[in-house]
């Protein structure tokens, strides 16, 4: 039973409603602009359809990609003691704060056609990343897989290590371990770090832009579309910019309270 | 200097002292409202204005605010490049600039339209198109023809003035590039820059972006049958803070040394 509650000041409570104010008014802003008569048909414009499947297709990857590159590392950041554990912890968690566009930058000096990974890649099996679709889904691969990351090493690191070890006395092999015990007791986090992750690689724009250029129907994802249309077409700006907000949105009241207990430390 | 002790001695000399700095600044304040043919710019100005001006302009521009501000040390030109079209709205929407230089007449006129503009424009310069592509060309492209060789073409968007000449030129040459070989550069500098920097084939910019290639890029001239030639007007906008800074800035780019740094950097006259 809680203990009765002090009301708290009055000068915090003030601070706060500015607060909510400064976060709440652009999205009201965006909500009162929005083309409400012709949204059906500023979405389903040819821009917009390509933008909206593109960023789609190229999130969906990038949160598979996340998954299947990041898992392993948690997996080692959080179990495996072994020197150098802090230093690779920080690069995992480097995409997350650095500058997206530095990001792209970064990734055009790397895998470019004159990059040092991109030049051989180029010139022996003609594999080019910049302006290709591949080159969305590496740009957002590299920024959005250190939330997964950082969310699963948190959930493996506090977890009850005494399931699996019970587990593996009673003859259960490593991979069983994993699949019937591990991830079932970290699902919810699992499934907070991927939501973030998609949220994140759908809503990236610097590193994209540098990196994969806007090539409407191939690279010009809906963020790229609303940097485009806000010159000359802003109804569709705005619209696009709703299916966004839109999809955040759901994100956030999917994951409801997991959300901020799962990227906790 | 001699002060007679006496007080009528002190009015008088007071009243002298009074005299010659008042003709002084009526001397000097007099001179600014009508410069004189052979400067264009008058004495001792102060204050700063915010010139929004096109991304092509960026070098000629920039190196003219030095000379301006040397003529001028009491003064500050500060620079919002730019596609035309992204500042045409800027200006519509009530962004601060006192100045604007727009690569394209329709941008001006459509900011003039909107009531923006304090005067009558005046075109400054002109400009045309030309192709970049990367050192040594290697996928041999010599016209407008040979972009379809290219893998990916960089472009200004439509609603900057460079992309929409670009798409006049390959109308004119009879050309369509498919849009999944067309990345778009939000001015004339990013598309450029998709070029040099980036892994474009090729671009079209202006002749005055291509000389700036150096060792970057080289420039593959248009035919003149399919080029196009743009216009750049200039003009003071109505919600400027310091009217005469601005007509200062405008009279020292129509004026000799305007043109001949204009003109070095390839920029056409504007007749």
């Amino acid at each position: 039973m809680p203990a009765r509650r002090r009301r708290p000041a009055v000068v915090v409570v003030a601070v706060a409603t500015v607060t909510v104010g400064f976060l709440a008014l652009p999205l009201v802003g965006l909500l009162t602009k929005a083309p409400w008569g012709s949204l059906w048909s500023d979405l389903s414009s040819p821009v917009a359809t390509d933008a909206l499947r593109l960023s789609l297709i190229c999130s969906l990857w990038a949160t598979g990609l996340s998954l299947v590159l990041g898992l392993p590392l948690a997996w080692v950041l959080a179990r495996v003691e072994f020197p150098g554990r802090n230093l690779v912890r920080a690069l995992t968690i480097l995409p997350m704060v650095l500058p997206p566009v530095v990001g792209g930058v970064a990734l055009l000096l790397a895998f470019g056609r004159d990059g040092f990974l991109g030049r051989p890649l180029f010139d022996w099996f003609g594999i080019q990343f910049t302006f290709s679709t591949a080159g969305v889904v590496l740009a957002e691969t590299f920024v959005a897989m250190p939330f997964l990351i950082i969310t699963v090493e948190a959930a493996l690191r506090s977890m009850d290590g005494r399931y699996e070890e019970a587990a593996s006395t009673l003859g259960a092999g490593r991979w069983t371990v994993f699949r019937r015990v591990t991830l079932p007791l970290i699902s919810s986090s699992l499934i907070a770090g991927a939501a973030l992750t998609w949220a994140r690689a759908l809503g990236e724009f610097g590193a994209t832009i540098t990196f994969a250029g806007d090539i409407q129907g191939r690279t010009q994802t809906l963020p790229l579309a609303v940097y485009l249309a806000l010159e000359g077409n802003e109804p569709v700006a705005v619209a696009l910019s709703l299916a966004l907000l839109a999809v955040s949105v759901v994100v956030l009241v999917a994951l409801r309270g997991r959300w901020l207990g799962a990227i906790a430390p | 200097m001699t002060t007679p002790t006496r007080s009528a001695g002190h009015t008088a000399a007071a009243a002298t002292l009074l005299l010659t700095v008042a003709f002084a600044v009526a001397a000097c304040g007099s001179s600014s409202s009508s410069p004189s043919t052979t400067s264009t710019t008058p004495a001792a100005l102060t204050g700063s204005i915010t010139v929004s001006a096109a991304s092509s302009l960026t070098g000629a521009f920039g190196q003219l605010a030095t000379t301006f501000h040397a003529r001028q040390p009491g003064t500050t030109v500060a620079f919002n490049f730019g596609s035309s079209g992204a500042l045409a709205t800027q200006i519509q929407q009530g962004a601060p600039a006192d100045v604007f230089a727009s690569a394209s007449p329709g941008d001006m006129a459509t900011v003039r339209q909107a009531g923006d503009i304090s005067g009558t424009p005046v075109i400054f310069a002109r400009n045309r198109l030309e192709i970049v592509v990367k050192p040594g060309n290697p996928l041999g492209i010599h016209s407008l023809a040979d972009l379809t060789k290219a893998s990916v073409v960089a472009l200004c968007v439509t609603t900057a003035p460079c992309g929409s000449t670009a798409q006049e030129a390959l109308a004119k040459a009879h050309v369509t590039l498919p849009v999944a070989k067309v990345t778009l550069g939000q001015n004339v500098d990013a598309t450029l820059a998709e070029v040099t920097t980036g892994d474009a084939d090729a671009g079209v910019v202006y002749v005055t972006n291509a000389k700036t290639v150096g060792a970057q890029g080289v420039g593959v001239p248009i035919a003149a049958s399919q080029n196009v030639t743009t216009s750049y007007p200039i003009a003071v906008v109505k919600s400027t803070t310091d009217r005469t800074l601005a007509r200062a800035w405008i009279a020292y780019v129509l004026g000799p040394t305007g043109q001949s740094v204009l003109r070095q950097a390839s920029f056409l006259p504007a007749r």
